[in-house]
């Protein structure tokens, strides 16, 4: 077996081994599934941002129409004057992303179910700043 | 001073604590560590892991030595362990020799290349053997360590040992003529 002595003889440790020891940590193969965990949840929020239901729409109408088909939520959407409605986006089952805009100033509005503790506006809970006060009160 | 990694003093030195005491003890051992490890898996990068893990964890228990045992003994354990806790068996893809066009003088470097692609298709034949047969033959070929020795590293008989060395002589022979 001359020749597994020739193959498997002993050889020289790569000089990183020493600096991996010093490190403490083996980098390999967690360094290479935290990047892979990395890139599937941003491809994960990628497809999820592709394929979030949203309208763009100044119509009050047609946006309460378009939130009623997707999440059986009726919100009672005024037409404001001094704010102007941009679209709505479906953030999750129960819960819609109202866009709108002041002036210069762009905002959000959440609706959702009513939850406990949460502002209300009819039979939904609403998460907003003042400016955005005029889709639901006219 | 140069402190030798064989010396009792240096172990004793690094079961203190003493940094230059195990940087002597890694230059010392380092090349064998890393061999044992490249040569049971096959692969650099493995081997690294494993070899970084071994002197790490050395690092740390170096306190529990107590010397009933030789250090060397100890150590190898420690590697074997290591090594066969190595569970994912990564298959080696071995590259055939592809067409070569042998032009006058450059026989030796022909030879040399020709040696060379044995050695890698040894290796990734020994890389699929069982663990436990693939490990003696690591410490048998790698380290020349004698059938009592491995006996002690492995925990078993030397006539385990023996048998073990006779079964992957004969896959090692099986496996390589199909090459």
């Amino acid at each position: 077996m001359d020749i597994l002595e020739q193959s498997l003889g002993r050889t020289e440790a790569p000089a990183e081994l020493w600096d991996r020891v010093l490190g403490g940590r083996t980098t390999r193969r967690r360094g290479s599934g935290a990047w892979i965990v990395a890139v599937a949840c941003a491809a994960a929020a990628m497809v999820w941002a592709m394929y979030t239901p949203s309208l763009k729409s100044s119509d009050p109408a047609v946006v309460r129409e378009w939130v009623k088909a997707r999440t059986g939520m009726d919100v009672p959407l005024a037409r404001p004057s001094e704010v102007r409605l941009t679209g709505v986006r479906v953030v999750r089952s129960g819960r819609i992303e109202l866009s709108y805009r002041a002036g210069d100033r762009a905002g959000v509005v959440l609706v959702s179910r009513i939850e406990k503790g949460r502002a209300h506006w009819g039979s939904f809970a609403v998460d907003c700043e003042a400016p955005a006060c005029g889709l639901c009160h006219s | 001073m140069v402190l030798d990694g064989h010396d009792p003093q240096v172990i004793a030195a690094c079961r203190r604590g003493d940094r230059d005491a195990f940087r002597a003890l890694f230059e010392a051992w380092g090349d064998r560590v890393y061999s044992i490890a490249l040569r049971y898996t096959g692969e650099r990068a493995q081997a690294l892991d494993i070899a970084q893990d071994v002197f790490v964890r050395l690092l740390g228990s170096i306190g529990e030595f107590r010397g009933e045992a030789e250090f060397e003994t100890w150590l190898y354990r420690m590697v074997v362990n290591r090594c066969l806790d190595q569970r994912r068996r990564a298959r080696r893809f071995i590259a055939l020799v592809g067409d070569f066009f042998t032009r006058p003088g450059e026989a030796s470097a022909l030879d040399g290349l020709l040696r060379s692609e044995m050695q890698e298709r040894v290796q990734g034949v020994v890389a699929t053997l069982a663990p436990e047969q693939r490990i003696t033959v690591v410490l048998r070929y790698t380290e020349g360590l004698s059938y009592d020795e491995i006996a002690r590293i492995t925990g078993v008989s030397a006539g385990t040992v023996a048998s073990r060395l006779n079964r992957a002589h004969k896959n090692l022979e099986k496996r390589l003529k199909r090459l």
